[in-house]
């Protein structure tokens, strides 16, 4: 009975180590978020933040409508689309069994990032309020139907990414056409800097317009745990597990089409985040990958907010785009792990 | 022709046929019945068909013609997950995705048994418990799976199965790429599974394990049923030269069947 008791205690700190950095990555987004609150170009004293945060419309004090209308926003909008990259990409690795796997692979961000730059080039973006994430949430919404229509329904995973890169290109190519048209250097340079993702004066209505979206299809994949741990021993085995493989493929389409298709429609391509989350977070999970979910959501929230503050810290005149900080950040830190990775096999 | 009572059966095939997308037959008419505590050995020669079956049985492909049974009830009646608390299956590949550890792995056996976002319960937990013990992979229970060896891997994905406790174990090749005393370990588990009243089907590729381990061999030809019975009945030189175009000699006389290969009989035959 000893080695019973052994292989228990052995699940047991498993279970606890999860739950200790689930908790630790919660406090840690938490806090990151009221810095955020503090952090910016005008200085505001705490005291100033909070009390500004807990009182109601209060429209003729300059550092209410900074701490309300500006750095609530922004800062709700990282947590939001953070966790949907982190949970979108831990959700997609554990699908596909691949530690690359990105949630842009699926066509998501591209389709979202050529429905926003139509908006531009159109004109849109002038003539209608929020014309952009609409136009961003369709175009995510028709690349993913059309991902998933050429894959067929309940088709392998390898023919959905194979779908999915073929759709982001082709996306990729529309948007550099529509760049390359584009009726004047302005207009082109507004979408380039659109795309490369950022959160800089986004309003509570950017908030109203994705947060539904994100945490519906957050919710969606946080229910595809049990079919993820069954995946890791193989397709054949999770169907004979009582895995239903299709209702797990279409859920997870649809999950990462709506949390990774409304984050980018609202803040533009935000890179490496999805692929980056998971990974760090993996020693933490005992190699469950359903563990990977929730720790993905505050992890991939934690960096982006995390990202969005030192923004503000070390180019306070003129904010450097979002996307380019967590790409420079990304690249190098993707390559530590591919170097660490090597000679160990996951595939 | 089975010799076993459907209604008694543990998992009947009914004239199975499976045929690709372009009406290339795989399987032809396919009928036999297992029964519990039946150990029954699934040979052939390579492409006879024997993973297929497998998988039409495990219900993980529909059959083109005819249908499985689990306990007399058709498998596509079948919920999901009673049908994953009473059939197992064992693939021939041993992949393990992420570095798991073998209890957590293990665990996996229990996924249809458990509701979402509830923890494991004290049977769970005896279950998963009684598969490694039986298997004995206790002493593993805290490795990675990607830190084990072929033999210790084998056990553990046979553990994940028992796991299930399943009434059907259907094993590919279990005992493919694994040293002697391994194959001997996993079959004499296959045979303690067997003594637990669970009725086991596996492919095997060696001809005298399976004719001693099995109580009897379906031998597939070509996606049709050749021969079928007790391993005397099945294995003889003509079947082996018909089935596998090897010359052999057999010999039933000691305490085993021993079945020597001599040579091929065709050098280059590709088919």
């Amino acid at each position: 009975m000893s080695e019973t008791r052994i292989i228990e205690a052995e699940a047991q700190s498993g279970e606890q180590l999860y739950r200790r950095s689930l908790a630790g990555l919660i406090a840690l987004t938490f806090g990151l978020f009221l810095l955020s609150l503090i952090i910016g170009p005008a200085h505001l004293s705490p005291v100033e933040v909070f009390r500004a945060l807990f009182t109601r419309d209060d429209t003729a004090s300059a550092v209410w409508l900074i701490v309300r209308e500006i750095r609530l926003p922004r800062s709700i909008l990282a947590v939001l689309v953070g966790g949907a990259l982190g949970v979108s990409g831990a959700a997609l690795q554990g699908y596909l069994r691949n530690p690359l796997a990105e949630p842009g692979i699926i066509g998501a961000s591209g389709g979202a990032a050529l429905g926003a730059v139509l908006a531009f080039y159109f004109g849109l973006s002038y003539a209608i309020p929020f014309a952009v994430p609409f136009a961003g949430l369709l175009g995510a919404g028709a690349a993913v139907i059309t991902v998933y229509l050429l894959a067929g329904h309940g088709s392998r995973p390898l023919t959905l990414i194979l779908a999915g890169v073929a759709i982001s290109a082709f996306t990729a190519a529309l948007t550099s056409l529509t760049l390359s048209l584009s009726p004047n250097p302005f207009a082109m340079s507004e979408v380039v800097f659109w795309l490369m993702g950022s959160l800089a004066d986004r309003s509570m209505n950017h908030v109203y317009l994705a947060a539904p979206l994100i945490l519906a299809g957050c919710a969606l994949l946080l229910t595809l745990g049990r079919a993820i741990d069954g995946l890791s021993l193989g397709e054949d085995v999770a169907a004979n597990l009582g895995v239903n493989l299709r209702r797990t493929q279409i859920l997870l389409i649809l999950g990462i089409a709506m949390s990774v298709g409304a984050a980018t429609a609202v803040a533009g391509a935000i890179a490496f985040v999805g692929l980056i989350a998971p990974h760090i977070l993996r020693p933490f999970t005992d190699g469950r990958p359903s563990r990977t979910l929730s720790l993905s959501f505050f992890g991939g929230a934690s960096l982006v907010i995390a990202a969005d503050c030192l923004i503000r810290v070390i180019t306070p005149e003129r904010e450097l785009n979002l996307g380019v900080l967590t790409a420079l950040l990304g690249a190098p830190f993707f390559l530590v792990l591919i170097l660490r990775m090597r000679g160990r096999d996951f595939a | 022709m089975s010799g076993v009572d459907t209604a008694s059966a543990s998992l009947t095939a009914e004239k199975i046929a499976l045929a690709h997308g372009k009406g290339e037959a795989l399987l032809r008419d396919v009928s036999f019945a297992v029964a519990p505590g039946e150990l029954i050995g699934l040979v052939g020669a390579n492409g006879a068909g024997k993973s297929s079956l497998m998988h039409v049985l495990a219900g993980l492909r529909a059959p083109t013609e005819g249908r499985v049974l689990l306990h007399g009830e058709p498998l596509d009646d079948i919920d999901r997950s009673d049908r994953a608390q009473k059939l197992a299956y064992l693939p021939q590949t041993r992949a393990v995705h992420w570095p798991l550890k073998v209890r957590d792995l293990v665990a996996l056996g229990r996924l249809p048994y458990r509701r979402p976002f509830m923890g494991m319960s004290g049977t769970d937990r005896e279950a998963i418990e009684r598969a490694m013990s039986m298997t004995h992979t206790l002493g593993l229970a805290g490795r990675q799976a990607d830190t084990l060896s072929g033999g210790e891997l084998a056990r553990v994905l046979l553990a994940r199965a028992l796991a299930q406790t399943p009434t059907v174990l259907l094993a590919d090749e279990p005992i493919a790429a694994l040293d002697p005393a391994y194959q001997f370990r996993i079959l004499n588990l296959l045979r303690r599974a067997v003594d637990q009243g669970i009725a086991v089907l596996a492919v095997f590729h060696d001809l005298p394990l399976a004719a001693r381990y099995c109580d009897r061999l379906i031998l597939l030809h070509d996606g049709a049923l050749h021969a079928m019975g007790t391993p005397q009945e099945v294995l003889t030189e003509a079947t082996v030269e018909t089935v596998y175009g090897i010359k052999v000699e057999i010999d039933d006389t000691g305490n085993w069947l021993s079945v020597t290969p001599i040579d091929v009989t065709d050098e280059d035959a590709t088919a």
